[in-house]
């Protein structure tokens, strides 16, 4: 795969960087020490024309210990926000960072005569964050707080600046290269998406089977805390859409009291989906989760103290991710951040991804239904469900973007498109983008698909049509085209679609034609489709309980 | 420390094959050895061999030999 075009934009000389970091991405450094703002303000500078994915805006705060005075302070901050805000202006598609900024005061100076600095540094923050929080592309990052991690101490060197105006020890340069290969990471890498745990010596100290619920070691103080503390870090990645899941080998019976009634037990049977406490080899349990749950084997990371666990689930489950669970159990809240930093966190969570735990939970009591029931409809009548379908609202658009970009199985075409492009695709008069929510009985299911149309003269091309894979099999699409059907059905018009075969799309490849289009031409897979609309006949949906469309009941 | 390692340890570090230097390898002269390679070197040196290179001396460094001196000593 091609190396991702990184800039960054600094006020000190980071060719260093670009050296230890470029084997990972092709950098793009402007000429010349501290032009980073020139560079900003210049509509031809190589940042504008050089085709980049990214801009790292690194600042540092060493020249700090020179500033005499407030007033010399705010100048440079002046300039600096002059720099980014033409950047974030010019630039609405590439994805910026900018970092907090670690100001180093001259501390001959007294306290109180330096005491700006956590102004400025609360300024700077402000900043950034307002911009961040406006602008779909832009993010911060707590340069520094890793700054504070570290110590300045470690992190700064005196001869690194002196003999290259680069301030950072070689820890530093580590560390900074760290925190850049992590957003590159959170923007461009597949984040996974649940951890699989085991108990004994994981969650908690001891074996339950073997010491029950009052002898393991999990408590708010001492050395009890470890675990505590390890559960309260799952518990926040939780909060943020990470699912979590158990994978022990152990009788329900014992873990069951303390999974329900420790004091000290702060993850509960509701944070987790699909637990397996049973005796099978955990690699089984694992493919078992992946099927039930629908999510892929590199999806997963397990996590589990006993080395010969972790080696048969690197061999059975090559994909998934084995952490190397610490020997030391007081660096385990440190290894949970760890874990989330460099492989769950995303760039920006959604409100959909904070309900994710209750949604395939939800999803287990509807697998339980359909056993229970005679055939698929009776089953997708139980499920008393209510379809909304409407034009994409504004509001909707981080939503859209998310699932144009993440949806692999049920998408026609797979055209993946930036918040940009939505947003001109929606605003011609000729198309239009339409968002189905899908909820029942057991709970909300959110904006779940998408529908793109181009209006071409006379005919309407269905540009994109995807759905989330946890609504597939409920008859959604069926649904979502009776409704366009029946609303641009007229004497002359005509749906156009097409199928662009990839990896992952094949429990599409039928659609069309299961929908009633007609094949009017294949070549390599790709297949073109036509739908003449006039004397449609609206189709009936029983075991829909409600079907909307248009009209913002829900 | 031997000769041979401490060039083990440079080529790591220059990325290079190590049989491309030796302690005749001039700063400046080979390609790789540049003046950022230079301060990539004593930042990673000052590491792994623990110790600290003034920066007044830095500048008689000529060759791989001469830095390998500093470090002896």
């Amino acid at each position: 795969m091609a190396k991702r075009k990184l800039a960054i934009l600094s006020n000190i000389t980071v060719d260093l960087i670009r050296m230890k970091l470029s084997s990972r991405f092709d950098i793009y450094i402007p000429e010349g020490f501290d032009t980073w703002i020139l560079e900003c303000l210049n509509p031809e500078s190589g940042i504008y024309t050089g085709k980049v994915d990214a801009v790292v805006i690194l600042l540092d705060g060493t020249a700090a210990s020179g500033w005499e005075s407030l007033e010399e302070a705010e100048e440079t901050l002046n300039s600096w926000k002059q720099g980014i805000l033409a950047l974030t202006g010019n630039m609405t598609e590439v994805l910026v960072f900018i970092s907090t900024v670690d100001f180093r005061l001259n501390r001959i100076r007294a306290l109180e005569e330096r005491q700006y600095r956590i102004s400025l540094q609360n300024e700077w923050y402000q900043f950034a964050q307002e911009i961040a929080e406006r602008t779909d592309n832009v993010y911060v990052f707590d340069l520094a707080d890793v700054i504070a991690d570290m110590g300045r101490k470690q992190f700064y060197s005196d001869k690194m600046w002196y003999m290259s105006s680069m301030p950072y020890s070689r820890e530093g340069l580590k560390a900074v290269c760290n925190v850049i290969t992590n957003l590159m990471g959170s923007a461009f890498d597949t984040r996974k998406k649940i951890i699989a745990l085991d108990l004994d010596n994981t969650l908690w100290g001891g074996v339950a089977g073997e010491d029950g619920p009052e002898g393991i070691e999990l408590s708010n103080h001492k050395e009890g805390q470890r675990f505590y503390d390890f559960q309260r870090q799952l518990l926040e990645m939780n909060k943020r859409g990470v699912l979590l899941t158990l994978v022990s080998k152990n009788n329900p019976e014992d873990v069951e009291p303390v999974l329900r009634e420790h004091p000290f037990m702060l993850l509960k049977e509701e944070h987790f989906v699909s637990p397996k406490i049973n005796w099978q080899e955990k690699a089984v349990n694992l493919k078992e989760l992946e099927a039930e749950l629908n999510l892929t084997e590199s999806s997963f990371i397990f996590v589990d103290d006993n080395p010969a666990e972790r080696e048969g689930v690197k061999a059975g489950c090559p994909q998934a991710e084995v952490a190397d669970f610490p020997d030391d159990t007081t660096q385990l809240a440190a290894f949970a951040e760890k874990l989330y930093v460099d492989q769950l966190r995303p760039l920006r969570i959604l409100k959909e991804d904070l309900n994710k735990t209750r949604m395939y939970q939800n999803e287990e009591l509807r697998k339980k239904d359909a056993a229970a029931s005679l055939n698929l409809e009776d089953y997708l009548a139980k499920l008393e469900m209510r379809a909304d379908i409407h034009r994409m609202r504004d509001s909707e658009m981080d939503r859209v973007v998310q699932l144009c970009g993440k949806t692999n199985q049920f998408n026609v075409t797979t055209k993946r498109y930036s918040r940009n492009e939505i947003c001109e695709i929606a605003a011609r008069p000729q198309n239009a983008v339409y968002v189905a929510y899908l909820s029942d009985k057991y709970g909300e299911s959110g904006l779940t698909g998408v529908v793109i149309l181009l209006g071409e003269g006379e005919e309407i091309r269905i540009d994109s049509f995807l759905m989330s894979c946890r609504v597939m099999g409920r008859k959604l699409e069926d649904v979502i085209m009776n409704e366009l059907i029946w609303h641009y059905c007229s004497d002359t018009a005509v749906f156009t679609a097409e199928y662009i075969p990839t990896s992952k799309n094949l429990p599409v490849k039928d659609l069309y034609d299961r929908l009633g289009f007609s094949l009017s031409h294949e070549q390599n897979g790709v297949k073109e489709y036509r739908a003449v609309l006039k004397d449609y006949q609206r189709r009936e949906f029983p075991f829909y309980q409600e079907i909307c469309f248009e009209s913002g009941k829900l | 420390m031997t000769e041979e390692k401490f060039l083990e340890f440079i080529a790591d570090i220059m990325d290079v094959d190590v049989a491309e230097i030796s302690m005749d390898t001039g700063y400046k002269v080979y390609p790789e050895w540049d003046s950022l390679m230079m301060l990539n070197l004593i930042m990673e040196i000052e590491e792994e061999y623990q110790v600290r290179i003034p920066l007044e001396r830095v500048g008689e460094i000529k060759t791989l030999g001469d830095m390998y001196d500093m470090i002896r000593k």
